[in-house]
């Protein structure tokens, strides 16, 4: 084998040097991002199962939006996130917003608030709330389930929770009609389907990272009515709501990012099969 | 026989806790749910502060490396001026001020996301590595992870409806079956665990010998 500055072809194509990747990669990204191609995209049955789910939400219902997002999952989950709460918002329902597993929720739900477009007839208090970061992990999902009002006394600015309307009649899971929402870490996921699904039968409709997705398709339809899977379950909600965003804008990067990787993995094995068929003609 | 009470009382506590949780599981009763839900009211409030005693563990580790002066110490002061800075931002102004979320969304948001960008180029050279046909296992592997990549392609069913019904057909019936498996072998570890730790047996979580 050679070495060095000696590498045949097919050595250097198997063991591409990261940084052409990482440059290749950049390009990619780079170009797409600034010149849109257009590529059109399908929905997957989990995420128009998800739109179904909150379609059929009944008039009048309170939902639980888990806002549980920290900043390196931004560019993933936010724009489904978004596409989520504004067909929500477009219902006549009512949203409390939480933030459970994610310190770094409430900060993030305020940066995000102008993406949201509240519209205007919807009022803070009476059509929806958002009620802070409450530490605890699992304990906490548990307690607030139990008992909202004993463990949430007030929303995140103060107000006494016996005066805001929209949480009238809610004492515990049981009065949500449907769990929505991104959950930022899985453990926290095995937490909601414990404490909130399994003894209140309260169902989820939950965004989850790419990662995350092939565990907790596990759970789909019958516990997780819908998923959204990542940054392309966003982009086919935005799609499917009609609710426009920079998930579709990210669409043709996240398509020729895939192809980038598919055709390296190609190249690589060519490379890895050239260099052994020199090897079983004695070239080496 | 000599008891450590050290030991012995958290357990005895974790253990009538634990009672007290699962039987309001399986008993209807509004004296015990009343309990229970106070214990996790409690529960909750230990858990704030433990967010304090984590602030103090920061502030007294990096307090030490720059006392010290251990390599690096420097980016403890930084950490040291960054924790200060938002505490007395966010106990005199509130989280919601101006100054507060343009620090937040200046410095926390943008670092966040870069740091969460970096793995795509890292897992881009990771899988050109990895998915290489060295032998049998490989090329099975080579060839579920080329399915689910095609499948995951935004836009492959203008391509082919075949190839964009594939991976997640992969993702849908037999990692579902294996992972669902997995996911009860975990479950009843976990269970074994939580029996364990009722019965006292289980005391890891004590610390210490």
């Amino acid at each position: 084998m050679s070495k060095g500055k000696n590498k045949t072809l097919a050595e250097k194509l198997r063991d591409l040097d990261p940084r052409l990747v990482y440059l290749l990669l950049f390009l990619t990204v780079g170009i797409t991002s600034m010149i849109p191609l257009g590529l059109p995209m399908s929905v997957s049955a989990p995420t128009r199962s998800l739109y179904e789910a909150i379609e059929a939400i009944p008039d009048g219902s309170v939902v639980w939006y888990a806002w549980d997002i920290s900043p390196g999952e931004i560019d993933q989950s936010v724009p489904g996130m978004v596409a989520m709460a504004r067909h929500l918002f477009s219902k006549p329902v009512k949203i409390v917003f939480i933030s459970i597993s994610a310190a770094d929720g409430p900060m993030i739900y305020f940066n995000t608030l102008p993406e949201l477009k509240i519209p205007s007839e919807k009022e803070y208090g009476v059509d929806y709330v958002y009620m802070g970061f409450v530490p605890g992990g699992e304990l906490s999902v548990a307690a607030v389930a139990s008992d909202l009002r004993g463990t949430l006394k007030t929303d995140y600015y103060g107000t006494p929770i016996d005066s805001l309307p929209v949480l009238e009649g809610v004492n515990t899971a049981e009065d949500f009609s449907l769990l929505v929402g991104r959950i930022s870490s899985s453990a926290m996921i095995d937490s909601y389907i414990r404490q909130v699904t399994s003894r209140y039968g309260v169902n989820l409709a939950l965004l989850i990272g790419a990662s995350g997705y092939p565990q907790y398709i596990v759970y789909y339809p019958q516990t997780i009515v819908g998923i959204l899977n990542g940054a392309k379950g966003g982009a086919e909600y935005e799609i499917l709501s009609g609710f426009l965003g920079k998930g579709i804008a990210g669409v043709d990067t996240m398509s020729m990012a895939h192809i980038l990787l598919l055709a390296l993995i190609v190249i690589a094995n060519i490379g890895y099969f050239g260099e052994k068929r020199a090897k079983a003609k004695g070239g080496m | 026989m000599s008891i450590n009470i050290k030991r012995t009382i958290p357990l005895v506590i974790t253990g009538l806790l634990g009672l007290l949780m699962i039987t309001e599981g399986f008993i209807i009763s509004s004296d015990i749910a009343s309990l229970a839900s106070i214990t996790r009211d409690w529960g909750v409030i230990i858990v704030s502060f433990s967010l304090i005693l984590g602030g103090m563990n920061v502030i007294r580790n990096h307090g030490s490396r720059v006392a010290k002066r251990t390599p690096r110490w420097e980016y403890s002061v930084l950490v040291l001026i960054a924790m200060f800075v938002y505490m007395a931002l966010g106990l005199s102004l509130t989280m919601t001020s101006e100054i507060y979320s343009w620090l937040y969304d200046s410095i926390n948001l943008p670092m966040g996301l870069a740091l969460g960008s970096l793995l795509a180029p890292y897992l881009f050279s990771a899988s050109v590595r990895a998915f290489q046909a060295r032998n049998l296992d490989a090329k099975i592997f080579l060839a579920c992870a080329g399915i689910v990549l095609i499948g995951n392609i935004p836009s492959v069913y203008t391509i082919s409806p075949l190839l964009a019904a594939i991976g997640p057909w992969l993702t849908e019936v037999p990692m579902k079956g294996a992972f669902t498996g997995l996911l009860m072998t975990a479950a009843i570890g976990s269970m074994i665990v939580a029996i364990r730790t009722l019965l006292g047996r289980e005391s890891a979580y004590l610390g210490g010998e």
